[in-house]
């Protein structure tokens, strides 16, 4: 969307990404969940990262915030590689970054009183009873309920309260960026428009930048500046959301977006339906994981693996017959 | 700023949704009442009781129960009902050492165990394997003989024994636990480990312990008399409920209250635990919790509406 | 009037009480619902408007001690309520089937996938080993699972998600039943799997002739394959039209505004229009309107609830006030 161009600063980049890997021992051989990810975030900027369930969007979320060891590669945020850091080291930047969970009735302790909750993220980075109180009613404000929300203990709140509340705990330490793994999937319809809604309105006010990762393509080119296609461990296509719909280039991205059921039965339209399954992750033969169900596949394809490369106006896509 | 002061109340909410089921059933309010007057009687023993549980009176020897004993008198002339209630002091809270001692060691451990996982994991789960290998009252016998005799040594040694099987409980709760998204936002806000144990999963294993701590009581009213059965608990001329039935048995004929009281303290005391520690899951697990059915329902209102 | 024989099944005034650890639940508050042979009709709503209770009365699995039914469930002329525990048994499989939104935890990890297919064969239709094993090779060919010989032996967990819900969609339609219940199938799956189930339902609802009660809260899959649709709020069916017309002249409110929320590609909006507000817990009978707080249209008349009008061909909705600014609407009901 370019409502939000004015809200992008293009030259200080908060996260570069490069060649991020992620394996998991399976038996002998290996799963890689994240093969070779590079991409940059500017400060103000939403990235989205789309793909299906075992494409490895989940894994680049947590491993940008290292909630676990990455196996090879650089995250640096804010011009600091933490990609290599311990547990202590990180503390610090675990403050300026923060994640949004799926399921807004899991992600908070249920036996802690919502207000609770949220004060005990001020209070372990230090800040003053003051200071929380100030914050808190200010973004209660922003996410627009009463604050005898406080009060009450997270059994007894719907999933849009609970999800916004989620969004106000990231927000508390005021993080330079925040990853939101798939954080309306699990709402229903009119409550996924109020948070979408709620995270367009936060953005602006304060300049969120946001790794906003989802399956779904309409939330994704409804929220984003920029979107990275993923599948199977790596970047299929990265493009301007505007570019990226107008002009898709990569034949997955393509199936995918053929897939999506859309909410206009009058709205006539070829459909591809992908053959087959997605492969496992685990022993990928050689050349494009995407080779067994394209349709444009040569051999080419199954022998050299295609690499990520700029096609003008920033639309990058990986592909040995990109689509014109 | 005032409206703000409850949310800074660290308080873990340990009661379930609103609606709640009724914690007091019948058959709750009735166990308690019974612990809760046993355990008056206990307290309170000095002033209810005109005898003293140690002084001898020989020439009430192996009396029957009558207006001056109401239980009767043991062999040395010493009040039965007075000897149930100090013993019943001594044998609940022996039981309630053993237990406290146990969740002393035995949740941090299965915390540990269940979060870290890996070579903590492996190296208490080893150590459990082996305490929990030993019949239980064998390793007891072990540790009294370390110790030496005593109810001192009686408790550690029982609490040693607990350990295992409430650590693996504290162990399987916190596997359930750390997998939920609770968790994981917790990492992800940077809290420290101990906080997210303590503070977060901890909190929600507290039901099923507590059902856990009930039981482990229970078991520990027993285990506690079969030590001072055989001899390796509390010490003559103490009282203690297990000590008594291995006195009393010898009498059996003469007269049978020596060895049923005790027994039958036991038993109450038992059995009200369980089903309090029965009514405590109900409570904790709404599922569990039997709903009545419409009929019922129905019935009650007619009735209601009738009068 | 459209004459009744045409209906395959007839839910009328379905009312459901629900005895819960909160209380007694009015779950269903009046459903009335036709399903006519052969088509795939769409059963669309939030989170708790009732879809899956609805489809769950049909099949009659509530718990009988903890439930209490009003109303009527005819189907082929016999009122599924007041049937006998034996009939509804051959109802159950043979006559109207069921599928599951996860796979994996309606097929038995114990037993491959063709003896469980197997198993329905020889329940329902008393077959010998060798003809159901026959029979379930043709039904693994016929849902697409390929080679049936190979993937007879296979274990549940052998499987993807997609060919497990396959195998459910195999079991379901064994017995060749005249309705398919659909309950979120495709919720647990990716988009390019999703289209590949939902091409296989639509497939084989015009090959064998079955109807489709889809249950979903994609507006999207509604759109894809279904013939007709009803839109669910608080335990009543508001809406029932075909699927053009939801998209284009829904006359309820709340479909209006739950259509206009769906975000769309190339939409270019900054914010997306809602609903204010939030459905109503059902603990209490409702006199009035269920959608009476968050709509824009409320006056007077809401405090009654409204009864079901008919506003087109084959369009009924339950407002007051069927859209003014319809024009769809209002012109269909002025003819």
């Amino acid at each position: 969307m370019n409502h939000n161009e004015n809200l992008i600063n293009r030259e200080h980049k908060i996260i570069e990404v490069r060649n991020l890997k992620k394996y998991y021992p399976s038996g002998s051989k290996t799963l890689k969940a994240l093969d070779g990810v590079s991409f940059d975030i500017c400060e103000g900027e939403i990235i989205g990262i789309v793909g299906e369930s075992g494409c490895g969007k989940s894994t680049l979320g947590r491993s940008i915030l290292r909630l676990f060891p990455v196996t090879e590669g650089e995250i640096i945020f804010d011009g600091t590689d933490i990609s290599k850091m311990n547990r202590r080291q990180l503390k610090p930047y675990r403050k300026n970054m923060q994640m949004i969970f799926q399921n807004p009735y899991s992600s908070f302790n249920p036996k802690q009183r919502i207000g609770s909750a949220l004060t005990e993220v001020g209070k372990v980075y230090g800040m003053t009873d003051q200071e929380i109180q100030k914050k808190l009613s200010q973004l209660l404000e922003y996410i627009r309920l009463p604050e005898d929300m406080l009060q009450r203990s997270p059994g007894e709140l719907s999933g849009g309260q609970l999800q916004r509340l989620a969004i106000a705990r990231a927000l508390i330490l005021n993080p330079a960026f925040i990853v939101a793994d798939e954080p309306v999937s699990a709402l229903d319809v009119s409550v996924q428009a109020q948070i979408l809604n709620l995270i367009t309105d936060l953005r602006k006010k304060l300049r969120m930048t946001m790794l906003f990762i989802s399956h779904e393509m309409t939330v994704v080119e409804h929220i984003c500046d920029q979107v990275a296609v993923m599948y199977l461990g790596k970047i299929v296509e990265m493009a301007p959301t505007k570019e990226l719909f107008a002009h898709i280039r990569h034949p997955y991205t393509q199936a995918l977006m053929s897939a999506i059921p859309k909410a206009d039965p009058e709205e006539k339209k070829e459909r591809i339906i992908l053959e087959g399954d997605i492969p496992n992750a685990i022993d990928l033969p050689a050349g494009c994981s995407f080779a067994s169900r394209c349709r444009y596949c040569t051999q080419e394809c199954r022998e050299k693996t295609p690499e990520l490369t700029m096609t003008g106006s920033g639309h990058q896509v990986a592909c040995h017959h990109p689509i014109e | 700023m005032m409206k703000f002061a409850g949310i800074f109340w660290h308080k873990p909410l340990i009661r379930s949704k609103k609606q709640e089921g009724v914690l007091f059933t019948v058959p709750m309010i009735l166990s308690a009442a019974v612990l809760a007057l046993l355990v008056l009687c206990c307290i309170f023993a000095p002033i209810i009781s005109p005898y003293s549980p140690t002084e001898q009176n020989l020439a009430d020897s192996l009396a029957l129960p009558s207006f001056r004993h109401l239980l009767g008198a043991d062999r040395v002339g010493r009040d039965l009902l007075t000897r149930l209630f100090y013993g019943g002091r001594t044998t609940l809270l022996s039981a309630v050492g053993v237990v406290a001692l146990s969740v002393v060691i035995g949740v941090p451990l299965g915390l540990i165990s269940g979060y870290y996982g890996g070579l903590a994991d492996t190296i208490i789960g080893r150590i459990c394997d082996v305490v929990l290998s030993f019949p239980s009252l064998l390793l007891a016998f072990v540790l009294v003989a370390g110790f030496g005799r005593g109810m001192f040594s009686a408790v550690v040694a029982l609490g040693i024994v607990y350990v295992p099987m409430l650590t693996r409980l504290v162990r399987s709760l916190t596997l359930v636990e750390k997998n939920k998204t609770y968790v994981e936002a917790a990492t992800s806000i940077g809290y420290s480990d101990s906080r997210i144990m303590f503070r977060h999963i901890l909190p929600n294993c507290v039901s099923t312990i507590s059902v856990q701590i009930t039981l482990d009581l229970a078991y520990a009213i027993l285990d506690m008399a079969s030590l001072s059965f055989l001899g390796l608990g509390v010490q003559p001329p103490t009282a203690d409920w297990g000590a008594m039935l291995d006195e009393g048995r010898n009498f059996l004929l003469q007269n049978p209250f020596l060895a049923l009281a005790p027994g039958i303290a036991i038993i109450i005391t038992v059995v009200s635990l369980n089903i309090c520690s029965d009514g405590l899951h109900q409570y904790f697990e709404p599922v569990q919790r039997k709903l009545p059915s419409f009929k019922k329902v129905e019935k009650r209102k007619a009735k209601e509406t009738a009068a | 009037m459209e004459p009744k024989t045409e209906n395959l099944l007839e839910i009328k005034e379905l009312k459901v009480d629900l005895m819960t650890v909160r209380g007694i639940v009015h779950a269903l508050n009046g459903v009335n619902l036709t399903i006519r042979p052969g088509e795939i009709h769409g059963l669309v709503g939030e989170s708790g408007s009732g879809k899956s209770m609805t489809s769950k009365s049909i099949m009659r699995l509530h718990n009988e001690q903890r439930s209490r039914m009003k109303g009527e469930i005819i189907f082929q002329g016999e009122d599924l309520l007041k049937a006998s525990k034996k009939k509804m048994q051959t109802v159950r499989g043979k006559e109207i089937s069921m599928i599951f939104q996860d796979p994996m935890t309606s097929l038995n990890p114990l037993l491959t996938i063709g003896e469980q297919i197997a198993e329905t064969y020889r329940q329902h239709e008393k077959c010998t080993k060798a003809e159901a094993k026959k029979k379930t090779y043709e039904i693994l060919e016929k849902v697409g699972i390929n080679p049936p010989e190979k993937r007879y032996g296979q274990y549940p967990f052998e499987l993807s998600g997609g060919l497990q819900q396959r195998v459910m969609i195999a079991m379901a339609i064994a017995c060749s039943p005249v309705l398919l219940i659909a309950d979120e199938p495709t919720t647990a799956l990716d988009v390019t799997i999703q289209a590949q189930i939902l091409e296989l339902l639509q497939h084989l609802s015009r090959d064998m002739g079955m109807s489709i009660l889809l249950i979903t809260h994609n507006f999207g899959i509604v759109a894809e394959i279904c013939d007709r649709v009803s839109v669910m709020y608080a335990g009543r069916v508001v809406e029932t039209c075909d699927t053009k017309t939801i998209f284009r002249h829904a006359a309820h409110p709340y479909s209006k505004a739950l259509i206009d929320s769906i975000p769309k590609i190339g939409m270019n909006v900054e914010y997306l229009p809602t609903i204010p507000g939030a459905p109503p817990e059902l603990f209490e009978e409702n006199q009035a309107c269920p959608y009476l707080p968050r709509c824009p249209y409320q006056d007077e008349l809401c405090r009654q609830m409204p009864p079901e009008q008919v506003c087109g061909k084959g369009h009924t909705a339950a407002c007051h006030h069927l859209r003014s600014g319809n024009d769809g609407a209002n012109q269909e009901a002025r003819q």
